[in-house]
């Protein structure tokens, strides 16, 4: 019945826009704490380093975020912000709504709406150990300081890169890695 | 003698390994030892690996204090993002037992168990609140005076707030007593704290945005009268550094400013010489600043 579907939240639906109200609840499951106290002042977007010249409006974002609509985790804007945690030290509701931006990074991640930049350094990490590895011109320059060609990181013992592929595996951040890497060839 | 794990991360040993070399020696002179850290990986990196799974950055940054905590020392580290990843992760893991028990339950995989007895450190704090401006003072064997420094304090050095045990944000002073305690002078400039660009993936994902929010920073403090830009951060440094030959690529804006790290900074007045520090590595050169102090 139409009207039992409107008290029904996970029902509503908008034109073509759905509603899951279990959106924000995920979001703040995942580090963007008290983001359903968001009154939308908007001092984060009045902050944000980013939003002066691009499209990122961390306020949209917050008010899409708790109103469910999941539409936010396709806008590629929401790969834009910095992380510099401006507007959550600014926040008069101190939520934390960077920590908002990368819950909605993290569910769209799974979802595989992740950029490619982001799937590569996974790459680099698992295969070295490091995201910036190192490279021959690098070992020229650290032998100059009187460094070892290799740091004694990863570099040096690659016998600890396993452990980090095994967190990438149980985590389930290498399958997906493997099938957006076999999808975009 | 205070003993650290020295934890390298990406950037400095890779990219700039002046900074680590310089780290090392400056810290000698004050009685601090940073040892190798083996078999640590990148800390990993905050904006791509917290962006993709917090869950998965945990465990991973975990699993670098895990290997500290079994041979019982403190971890000191030079960049913000480490520090974003590591102290958070230790940080976190210590006040919340629920998530500790989430990222044990991951790291139980590999036979590692987070038990929060050691401490992250930033060096720029233990410089500061450790050894202090006044020790830092009498390290000085070429003081920098007439030195205009913009400083550049990054954003996960003290941001969030709550998570960090420095204070106010928005006007910090301590890294501004350790430049002046070299005898160098802390210019102010228009947006001061604002961010270079480079975090939370954006550098790797839309490189011409992240360069014009750097390029705005590098006209304020050339506005200002900067002699070199000081940061305590390898990913700030490289955005700063090489993103002046990409924004000259892609913007035409030249400014030739030098950048140095802080540890590079405290080299040069301990009186090190260029070559050790590893200046010739810099995409942008010092030579302008050699000549202004040397």
């Amino acid at each position: 019945m139409a009207s039992e579907g409107m008290r029904d939240p996970k029902h509503y639906q908008l034109g073509k826009t759905q509603f899951d109200p279990d959106l924000i609840k995920e979001v703040e499951a995942l580090g963007g704490k008290n983001a359903q106290m968001c009154y939308q002042c908007g001092t984060c977007t009045a902050s944000c380093p980013m939003g002066q010249r691009s499209g990122l409006r961390v306020r949209t974002v917050m008010r899409k975020a708790n109103l469910g609509m999941r539409d936010v985790l396709d806008d590629p804007d929401l790969w834009l912000c910095t992380t510099c945690y401006t507007c959550s030290d600014r926040c008069p509701r101190r939520i934390m709504a960077t920590d908002a931006i990368i819950a909605l990074r993290n569910i769209a991640t799974r979802e595989k709406k992740v950029p490619m930049s982001m799937i590569k350094i996974m790459g680099a990490i698992s295969k070295t150990g490091h995201g910036v590895p190192n490279n021959e011109a690098n070992m020229k320059n650290r032998v100059k300081v009187g460094l070892p060609e290799n740091p004694p990181t990863t570099h040096t013992y690659p016998e600890y890169i396993k452990d980090i592929n095994k967190i990438l595996e149980v985590t389930g951040l290498l399958k997906i890695r493997e099938e957006m890497e076999a999808e975009s060839q | 003698m205070k003993e650290y794990n020295f934890f390298l991360g990406c950037i400095a040993p890779n990219r700039y390994p002046g900074i680590e070399a310089s780290a090392v020696k400056t810290s000698r002179k004050f009685d601090i030892e940073l040892r190798d850290f083996k078999g640590a990986s990148c800390c990993p990196a905050p904006g791509a690996f917290g962006s993709m799974d917090v869950n998965a950055w945990l465990a991973l940054g975990a699993r670098n204090i895990c290997l500290s905590e079994k041979e019982g020392k403190d971890i000191a580290l030079i960049c913000n993002g480490c520090y974003k990843s590591l102290f958070e992760a230790n940080h976190r893991l210590k006040a919340d037992p629920a998530m500790r028990e989430k990222v044990n339950a991951i790291l139980a995989n590999i036979d590692y168990e987070f038990q929060g007895s050691v401490e992250v450190r930033h060096l720029i704090d233990i410089l500061y609140n450790d050894v202090g401006p006044e020790k830092v003072k009498e390290s000085v064997e070429v003081p920098l005076t007439g030195l205009n420094v913009a400083i550049h304090y990054g954003c996960h050095l003290l941001k969030p707030k709550f998570d960090r045990t420095f204070g106010s944000s928005e006007r910090p002073r301590f890294f501004d007593e350790l430049v002046e305690a070299l005898g160098a002078t802390s210019i102010d400039y228009k947006e001061k704290m604002m961010c270079c660009g480079a975090g939370g993936g954006v550098r790797s994902y839309k490189m011409d945005l992240a360069l014009d929010i750097a390029n705005e920073k590098l006209y304020n403090m050339t506005q200002a009268g900067a002699d070199v830009i000081v940061d305590v951060c390898p990913f700030c440094h490289l955005q700063l550094d090489r993103g002046q030959v990409e924004i000259k690529e892609k913007f035409g804006d030249v400014y030739n400013l030098p950048v140095l790290h802080y540890n590079q900074l405290l080299g040069m007045a301990q009186g090190m010489n260029p070559e050790e520090l590893g200046l010739d590595a810099h995409e942008i050169s010092v030579e302008p600043l050699l000549a202004k102090i040397l």
